[in-house]
């Protein structure tokens, strides 16, 4: 047995963010637990792939001087958070996010985030799917590793 | 003779924040809770109960004896408590405080912080120890820093309010003003708008200036039920409140209400009286951005408003409503594990005023609010100016 937050970074690598859903009282949440934090159920908790639910951007930051290993390696890069319609937070690297990288793919932090910016302002939605770029978050721990090759 | 009496601060001590390379966290305790006996005309045998922020350096399993043995003072106590609740831990501590001699528990306590990430070790590694308690699943391994949270909150709070990203530096610069003039603060340098705009990036929108630096310090308040003819007048609580919210930024809900509101309302209830002019407030100023929420919690700034009231000079030491006349984390420094702590005593010696700037309190009366986490514990604690 693996435990459930292996499980979810598995996904990860394969191209998922994993959403969990309560089947009880149909809300969902992120990150994922062993109970639903809404209704207490224990039972009925499945995870499904954020892949084609449209989410908007909430926050995003610019992530330019860092302490830690991992992100002294990194930097600059940008943290979003994205919101679906029914009010999911997930906070991800856009260096992850193909909808970002696809209309950035030269753009620098500044470029990146001013899209973003442009994105929010305008209400857009945009679906947030994993991409396998080369430039990217790599976790330190390593039970984490999300396995995307650099 | 010494008479019974309710609960209150009879003494402070404090230390200048700053560089201490010749001193360790217990040396430092040591310095400021004398300096606490002697403001209250104390002795170590009166003490019974301690209760110790935990330090980032130096840390022990069980600090507060670690730190009783350094004092000799080991087997008085009836009552020893370490807080870690991060920037909420002097302001529970001092409610704890209270609370246990109410409850007969203790009769004299000593509240003690004291730390320094600064010189006692490498000063990256102290930055490091906030960034490694954000959540080893859901954000380390993103690279969320302590600081990103705290720029993904400003951000939103920014594009809530249609504010520009630079609509916040009023509250680092108007910070750094209060500094200069207090004798303990570790940055007197003045700071300009232009020097702020020049401040680099950390977690954009945030920059620098906004994000209150790693400093060595200490600082101690002997809380009693006992006074003598040489006390002086008391500090006491007029009402608290404590309100909690997620602990890591990436379990926050969506639009959901501030806890440090909740934890507001509490105090305000208690002491029938909300924030206003000619009050003394003190706000845990991590990052501009904890200020700028910890206000509009309070109900002193309009959502939104908080960096422009800043802006306006209504929190200045001649303003309306003074905010952090010692120049709060932002610029009076922050001392890791004892970051706050200074708050309380600031607010002491202004209520008594014995200031090394002081303010016109008119009523008598003090709010202290803070939070730690990422606004996830929250303490709001009203003071009031007992008289002698």
């Amino acid at each position: 047995m693996q435990k459930m937050e292996e499980a979810w970074w598995d996904q990860f690598r394969d191209g998922h963010i994993g959403i969990q859903l309560c089947e009880k009282c149909a809300i969902s949440q992120f990150p994922p637990g062993n109970m639903c934090r809404g209704c207490g159920s224990q039972t009925g908790l499945s995870i499904h792939a954020l892949g084609n639910e449209p989410v908007k951007v909430s926050a995003k930051t610019v992530v330019a001087r860092a302490v830690t290993p991992l992100a002294e390696r990194s930097v600059p890069y940008i943290l979003a958070t994205f919101c679906t319609a029914s009010g999911v937070r997930i906070t991800l690297p856009t260096c992850r996010v193909k909808t970002v990288r696809e209309r950035n793919i030269d753009g620098d932090s500044t470029q990146v985030r001013k899209t973003m910016e442009a994105m929010r302002d305008a209400g857009q939605t945009l679906e947030v799917t994993v991409c396998d770029c080369e430039r990217l978050l790599v976790p330190h721990v390593s039970a984490m590793e999300c396995g995307v090759k650099k | 003779m010494t008479l019974q009496t309710d609960p209150q601060i009879v003494g402070v001590g404090e230390t200048k924040v700053g560089k201490h390379p010749t001193e360790t966290p217990n040396s430092l305790a040591t310095d400021v809770a004398r300096k606490a006996l002697f403001d209250a005309g104390r002795d170590w045998a009166d003490i019974d109960g301690l209760i110790v922020m935990e330090p980032i350096v130096d840390k022990h399993p069980r600090h507060a004896l670690a730190m009783a043995e350094t004092f000799g003072i080991s087997s008085n106590l009836r009552f020893a408590q370490t807080v870690n609740m991060g920037g909420a831990s002097p302001a529970l501590a001092v409610k704890q405080a209270f609370d246990a001699i109410s409850a007969k528990a203790a009769n004299n306590i000593l509240v003690i912080a004291s730390d320094t990430p600064r010189t006692g070790q490498d000063r990256k590694e102290s930055v490091a120890y906030f960034s490694n308690q954000r959540h080893p699943w859901w954000e380390q391994p993103i690279g969320m820093l302590n600081v990103t949270a705290y720029g993904l909150l400003a951000d939103e709070y920014q594009h809530r309010y249609h504010l520009e990203p630079e609509s916040m530096l009023s509250i680092p610069v108007a910070l750094r003003a209060h500094a200069t003039k207090n004798w303990n603060a570790a940055y007197t340098d003045p700071l300009s708008y232009v020097d702020a705009r020049q401040s680099r990036y950390v977690s954009h929108p945030l920059r620098l200036v906004e994000c209150s630096p790693i400093n060595d310090g200490a600082a101690a308040l002997l809380i009693s039920a006992e006074k003598n003819q040489n006390s002086k007048p008391g500090i006491g609580i007029a009402g608290s409140g404590f309100g909690t919210d997620y602990d890591s930024y990436t379990y926050r809900l969506d639009r959901q209400e501030a806890a440090g509101a909740r934890s507001a309302k509490s105090a305000i209830d208690q002491s029938r009286r909300s924030v206003g002019g000619g009050d003394l407030l003190m706000v845990y100023d991590s990052y501009s951005i904890a200020m700028a929420l910890q206000l509009e919690s309070l109900g002193v700034s309009e959502p939104g408003q908080a960096a422009n009231d800043f802006a306006n000079g209504r929190f200045n030491v001649d303003g309306d409503l003074v905010v952090n006349p010692h120049g709060g984390l932002l610029s009076h420094g922050h001392c890791g594990g004892a970051a706050g702590m200074h708050h309380i005593t600031e607010l002491v010696k202004q209520l008594r005023n014995e200031a090394d700037q002081q303010v016109s309190i008119e009523n008598g009366y003090a709010y202290y609010q803070a939070e730690g986490g990422i606004l996830s514990a929250n303490a709001t604690i009203c003071f009031e100016y007992l008289e002698k």
